[in-house]
């Protein structure tokens, strides 16, 4: 073996190994969330109760009756809600930072994250106004029954959310301005809608103002396995999408110019990118409300533990962005229980302060 | 192999840049691009790789339009080294090399590849590094792995965009140097456009004078760098000295100021 295969070789091994520790780590922390809670229900009893759902003729039934409807009903769809989300924010920080070559870009640099907001703060203050009789109706949709209201929520922040990442880049391409310029657009955009959601709230009666401060909060209240029959094939095609230009993605690192000498086409590339990981986006923070920090902090954190080469750092950046956010919301959930804490204060803590060992311990290795 | 530009024109908006460029090279050659600021040297580089399209105009590579070649084939005939380069933190070198593989790759690397770049890494001698993070590297060791990049690419023609404009004294003399080796080990062909005079009256085979987006003289080193076409061009009186190691220039001031220095 030559010795730049052999360097290859024992790089892709070792990412390969973090990769299925990263997934162990996340279903591990998948059993654990089912069985933690206001309720505490034994693993065994978890393990049933999963098994019994997903092969009800081989296996058995919990012993404690009611451990099914909470593992199965109540936590299992909330662990997958928080699972997505934190897979499509994650993969859309990485995709985004790729395609613009800023490592400061994420769903909130791009105006999507508040324009999704302001989207939701429009229908909770105004929506009685706008939509009048059909505000108050109810949707169903496998079997749930979902308020209209909500429904009309979740369609503005996604609509909103998706086509301010459109306006940015077609501001972008039609003014042929600098990737810098087109990220300065979206944060300008960001503040636009940030006025607008401060507006909304000034304006609200007391209810709306709460429910737009608890959905700026964000969460996986709202989790039901009608939103994850929503969302997850939303989140595994689009993945899939971004998956498959992992090798552009690398060559966009190298700058515009030596992408298109590679045979890429620059523009269309970075607009089908930006595209599917809003489209993902979009979907999810529709269903959880503002997450921040995981689009900017997931894919950081992937590069330092395992490089730069999109093959390995999107899932990698997917599986990390989804173990901090079950993990926050896991422990939200317990830490005062039965009162819950929103997902971004435990989010913030723990990412952040992982992001800053993983720092401190870089430079002790960057000195050495 | 033959490189052929025949009446390229180029722009940005409304100002155009270059005003009908014919110009040719062949494999197993150096063409120097020589001109002052702005005269159109890099806008020239970037649209014969495909990274501009011309307004008017034809390249061609053994006759045949490389406007009408698939953009990975286009790749494989003509390689692009920029002045400016681009990366991302956390990067080690041999991932950056390998990216010059795009167009030969569908997923994985695959020996070819890896060989591709190993021969790379030997040839800039940064092997050594290949484990190494590039933003660890001092920036000749940088230097020295984007045009390991672009020789991993392996295309007919490289086209260099001022690549030593931020090397110091002896890595200038070294990239050039390089540069000149392969592309007689290689066979390959090289245009690039530069600023020092010196290095294209030493390393170059043939040398193109550009102004103000024409071509202003065109022929070998010793036809295209003399103290006309300096002054003509560069507004620069200068004069030539010549010893044992060969020709050098020795520019004296701008013409406009003479009274002053």
């Amino acid at each position: 073996m030559t010795g730049v295969k052999r360097v290859y070789e024992t790089a892709r091994r070792k990412k390969v190994i973090f990769l299925t520790i990263m997934l162990v780590a996340l279903t591990a922390a998948s059993i654990v969330a089912l069985a933690v809670g206001s309720v505490y229900i034994p693993v065994s009893d978890v393990l049933h109760a999963i098994g019994h759902a997903l092969f009800p003729d081989w296996v058995s039934a919990p012993e404690y009756s009611a451990a099914s409807t909470i593992v199965v009903k109540l936590r299992a769809p909330r662990i997958i809600l928080a699972i997505l989300a934190g897979v499509s924010l994650a993969v859309a920080g990485t995709a985004m930072q790729g395609v613009l070559r800023n490592p400061l870009v994420s769903p909130f640099t791009l105006g999507l994250s508040s324009a999704a907001a302001f989207g939701a703060a429009l229908t909770i203050a105004v929506g009685p106004a706008i939509f009048g009789a059909a505000y108050y109706g109810t949707a169903v949709f496998m079997g749930q029954v979902f308020p209209a209201s909500t429904v009309w929520m979740i369609l503005f922040a996604f609509v909103f959310g998706m086509s301010t990442v459109l306006l940015v880049y077609l501001i972008a391409r039609t003014q042929r301005i600098s990737q810098s310029t087109m990220i300065l657009s979206g944060v300008v955009i960001g503040y636009l809608f940030q006025a607008g959601i401060t507006f909304l709230k000034y304006i609200s009666d007391e209810g709306a103002l709460r429910e737009i401060t608890i959905w700026l909060m964000g969460g996986m209240w709202g989790a039901t396995w009608a939103t994850v029959a929503i969302l997850l094939p939303v989140v595994v095609v689009c993945v899939y999408l971004v998956e498959r230009t992992a090798l552009d993605l690398n060559a966009f690192t190298s700058g515009d110019e030596v992408a298109k000498n590679l045979g890429i086409n620059v523009p269309r590339m970075r607009l089908y990118t930006l595209l599917v990981v809003s489209f993902a986006t979009s979907a999810c923070l529709a269903f959880t409300g503002v997450i921040g920090f995981i689009g900017l902090m997931a894919p950081h954190i992937c590069r330092m533990l395992i490089g730069n080469d999109h093959k390995y750092l999107i899932p990698c950046s997917a599986l990390m962005g989804a173990l901090i956010l079950l993990i926050s919301d896991t422990v939200g959930r317990i830490i005062l229980a039965p009162v819950e804490l929103p997902v971004g204060v435990i989010m913030y803590v723990i990412g952040g302060v992982f992001f800053v060992y993983l720092i401190t311990r870089g430079r002790g290795r960057a000195v050495e | 192999m033959r490189l052929e530009v025949k009446g390229l024109h180029q722009g940005y908006g409304d100002l155009e840049i270059l005003h009908g460029i014919d110009l040719f090279t062949e494999t197993g050659e150096v063409l120097a691009l020589l001109g002052p600021n702005g005269s159109g040297k890099s806008t020239l580089v970037k649209t014969i790789t495909g990274i501009m399209k011309p307004r008017a105009g034809a390249i061609t590579v053994d006759g045949q339009d490389v406007m009408r070649m698939e953009p990975s084939e286009m790749a494989k005939v003509l390689g692009y080294v920029p002045q400016h380069f681009h990366y991302m933190p956390y990067t080690t070198v041999l991932e950056t090399v390998l990216i010059g593989r795009r167009p030969y790759m569908q997923w994985s690397a695959s020996d070819q590849d890896l060989e591709a770049v190993e021969h790379a890494l030997k040839t800039m001698q940064i092997l050594d590094l290949a484990e190494k993070n590039v933003n660890e590297l001092s920036g000749g060791q940088k230097q020295r792995v984007f045009i390991a990049r672009a020789l991993t690419q392996s295309p007919k023609f490289y086209l260099f965009d001022e690549p030593t404009s931020s090397l110091d004294l002896k890595y200038q003399l070294e990239t050039m140097m390089t540069m000149h080796e392969l592309v007689r080990r290689q066979g390959a062909g090289m245009v690039v456009a530069l600023h020092d005079l010196n290095l294209a009256l030493r390393y170059a085979d043939r040398a193109v004078m550009i102004k103000d987006g024409k071509v202003h003289r065109s022929g070998t080193p010793d036809e295209v760098i003399n103290p006309r076409t300096i002054e003509e061009v560069y507004g620069v009186e200068a004069v030539i000295t010549e010893n044992e190691r060969g020709k050098f220039i020795l520019p004296y001031g701008p013409v406009d100021r003479k009274a002053t220095i």
